[in-house]
């Protein structure tokens, strides 16, 4: 045996850390120690009377369910892919090869990163009517604020006012640095994609193996629960549920999420009675494979092509869907998403304090409305694009078509 | 002609009695729209430790069916109505789903017709071969890697070490069959069911395959062999059995029931495998009678006693050899139907593919195959 082979040998030990047959697995370990973790703080943070867990952090119901379903996506995505990634690796002349993928990626990183530290790291900034539209960095206005921090020009009654690096982003009707509210807006993001992947992606695996792996009344039952499931308007269930409880989050994703798999449990089951017929499946069953592993070993893995992109796609719909719920107004009013700064400059130039620039039209305090739009547009083009991606790296086949 | 077959036996193991797997009148219905369908009506055979024993039929004779009920791996439109399974002393028939699957794949394994479809895409052939042999053991991964490699070289796959982390897709067809046996063969099966194992696979993969096979049986495993290539009959078989309409019609040792098919079907199928062969193509299922013998309606010898009731009873004619048809019955003559087995017998036709395989396997023994060189008669 050369060196090379004892090395791979720590691979497949490292790669049956998850045997089914062992108690002690990686993705137990982590979920079992995160969620323990995060009871612990809650508890901490119930008990004391201080106002700030962590800095300046003061953490709410939600940001406790995100952190629960941040420990679930860890334990059972994110490990998982990490084995997969060390068994197989990733080879660098692939991510050359799309560089889209490897941009989508790093975009999501970067707004997953932002919107995890942005509750520590960063505090509501106090509202400054008298900085409202400042432009950003670079580009001027006429719209100009009360204070204007940066150059003005121009005569008396035709004031402009330029960018300054005081905010080099801008600002907003409030006089909130649209940074602030880009990272607020990730965040929004990071917890609808996570929470969604915890709790509600699971809803659509489960009922849609059963199915397809039942079969007969059962697969009928559930079937039939998911046509009547996806025949309720989600938003008017959000809506009813906003008169009574007030908006949230958690009431967004229980009205939309619990009401939306229904689609992806579809697209599971069929992929489980057609994986169910493979060759491979009756081959692993003839070696004394059971039902149960090979649904888990053989029909789930070889359904990545059809599952990964629709499940990307279901989390961009998700994010979208909340934007859209803001822009209209429906959300808690200090959760800054990006749906609902977008509407900002659109409402700002119709109504309120501002009613003296009602006839300004929304494309002169344009940034106020295009940062959180394009911020948007590239996180669901993104989610897209990596959904794609990791599917073709998940198929072993793929790689010989790729030249 | 009685001893002359001894040496195709050269595996069985002195208990001949005792057999590995016995199957006793197997009934299995396949549930269709247009009512059941028996797929196997009443099947018996026994294999023992060592020896080969193949089922031959044309498509739709419930070869397959046969196979998959052994360990109850049916699709669940399919059902066992009866009859009596037994691997070495235990009953699989009314064994609980969890202990039928721990005998599969460690005392039966199973290998399938189509070897790009029995292999899943997305994991390297070695950690196929380390699952089935974690299904069944607690072994080491670092173990169960080395007998994946040792298996891979067994089946004659060329720098094993090289190619263990491979793709299946990064194999011709004939290596992903030779895989698939690896796989099979992971859990140390006492019986390999094969379910013509060589149809997708080239000329000269066949002849590897055979080769493969042989030295199986050779070390005392069993083969159930699926075929309906007579040539991979004539090099493999130790018995034969021959299946028509869900039935068996005749069965026996391979060089007796090559030399002398006696019941008109099997003369009939041996003859389609003539250039000249004057037997259309199978009839659909449906319009085969299910009483009697099957085969009465294309049969030239029906007469009036061939319908109705169940098969004719088996009638011994020679050594082991059987035959369920109603001319052989001790009132009957029999003539005329053993005047069409000489012509019928495939044994000249079957001439080997390479290497002089084969004509050995005829009726006149040679010593043949690796391992029965030294074997004393």
């Amino acid at each position: 045996m050369s060196d090379d082979v004892e090395h791979r040998f720590e691979n497949i030990d490292w790669e049956h850390v998850s045997d089914s047959r062992r108690v002690v697995t990686t993705e137990r370990v982590v979920f079992v120690c995160g969620m323990a973790l995060v009871l612990a703080l809650a508890l901490y943070d119930y008990r004391s009377d201080d106002l700030f867990l962590v800095a300046r952090w003061r953490p709410t119901f939600t940001d406790w369910v995100f952190l629960s379903a941040l420990v679930v996506v860890m334990a059972y995505a994110v490990v998982p892919l990490l084995r997969w990634v060390r068994r197989h690796g990733v080879r660098r002349s692939t991510l050359r090869e799309r560089p889209a993928v490897l941009a989508a990626g790093t975009f999501l990183a970067l707004v997953g990163t932002v919107g995890l530290l942005s509750p520590v790291v960063m505090s509501t900034p106090p509202l400054r009517f008298e900085h409202a539209f400042h432009p950003p960095v670079g580009f001027s206005s006429s719209v100009v604020p009360t204070d204007c921090l940066g150059r003005e020009t121009g005569e008396p009654f035709e004031r402009v006012c330029h960018g300054t690096w005081e905010y080099p982003l801008g600002t907003n009707e409030r006089g909130h640095p649209m940074g602030y509210l880009l990272v607020e807006g990730a965040r929004v993001t990071l917890y609808i994609a996570v929470i969604s992947l915890a709790f509600i992606i699971p809803f659509a695996g489960a009922v849609g193996v059963v199915a397809g792996y039942r079969g007969g009344r059962i697969d009928d039952l559930l079937s039939a629960y998911i046509d009547v499931q996806l025949s309720i308007p989600a938003i008017i269930v959000y809506f009813v549920g906003y008169m009574y409880w007030g908006p949230s989050i958690l009431l967004l994703l229980a009205a939309f999420g619990l009401l939306s798999w229904g689609g992806l449990a579809r697209l599971i089951r069929s992929e489980v009675i057609q994986r169910r017929s493979d060759g491979y499946v009756l081959f692993a069953r003839s070696l004394g494979a059971s039902e149960r592993y090979v649904t888990a070993k053989h029909v789930l893995p070889n359904s990545t092509n059809t599952l990964v992109p629709s499940l990307f796609q279901l989390l961009a719909l998700f994010v979208l869907l909340e934007a859209a719920v803001a822009f209209l107004g429906f959300h808690h009013l200090e959760t800054y998403s990006w749906g609902a700064t977008i509407s900002e400059s659109v409402n700002a130039a119709v109504e309120g304090q501002l009613h003296d620039r009602a006839d300004d039209p929304a494309y002169r305090i344009w940034w106020v409305s295009t940062l959180p739009a394009v911020a948007l547009t590239a996180t669901i083009v993104s989610l897209k694009i990596l959904g794609d991606g990791v599917r073709d790296a998940l198929d072993p086949r793929g790689e010989r078509g790729e030249t | 002609m009685t001893d002359s077959h001894a040496p195709r036996r050269r595996n069985a193991r002195e208990d001949d009695s005792t057999p590995l797997l016995s199957v006793t009148d197997l009934r299995t219905v396949i549930r269709t729209a247009e009512g059941p369908l028996h797929a196997v009506d009443g099947v018996s055979f026994s294999v023992r430790p060592g020896e080969t024993v193949c089922i031959v039929g044309e498509s739709g004779s419930g070869k397959s069916i046969t196979c998959r009920s052994v360990t109850r791996l049916l699709p669940s439109a399919a059902e066992i109505v009866g009859g009596e399974l037994t691997l070495g002393e235990r009953s699989l028939r009314a064994l609980p789903p969890e202990e039928l699957e721990s005998i599969r794949g460690d005392r039966i394994a199973h290998v399938f017709q189509n070897p790009q479809r029995s292999l899943d895409p997305v994991y390297p052939v070695g950690e196929q071969i380390t699952e089935t042999i974690r299904i069944h053991t607690a072994t080491p991964s670092e173990e169960a890697r080395r007998r994946a490699l040792t298996l891979l070289r067994r089946v004659g796959i060329p720098r094993a070490h090289e190619r263990i982390d491979d793709y299946p897709h990064e194999f011709s067809g004939g290596m992903q069959q030779r895989v698939a046996v690896a796989i099979a063969l992971a859990g140390e099966p006492e019986i390999l069911v094969a379910d013509e194992p060589t149809t997708a696979v080239d000329a000269t993969v066949q002849a590897r395959l055979i080769e493969l096979f042989r030295s199986l049986t050779d070390e005392g495993t069993a083969l159930l062999l699926v075929t309906h290539d007579l040539r991979i009959v004539s090099a493999l078989a130790d018995r034969v059995l021959v299946m028509y309409a869900g039935t068996v019609v005749e069965r026996g040792p391979v060089e007796r029931v090559f030399d002398r098919p006696l019941h008109p079907y099997t003369q009939a199928l041996f003859r389609s495998y003539d250039a000249t062969a004057d037997r259309e193509s199978a009839p659909p299922r449906r319009t085969i009678p299910a009483d009697g013998c099957r085969f009465r309606p294309a049969c030239p010898h029906a007469v009036e006693r061939c319908a109705g009731g169940d098969q004719p009873t088996f009638q011994g004619h020679g050594t082991d050899h059987e035959v369920s048809c109603v001319h052989f019955e001790p009132d009957a003559d029999a003539t005329a139907v053993l005047a069409d087995a000489r012509r019928s017998s495939p044994g000249r036709a079957m001439e080997p593919r390479r290497d002089g395989e084969g004509t050995q396997d005829e009726g006149s023994e040679g010593p043949e195959g690796p391992g029965a060189m030294g074997e004393p008669e």
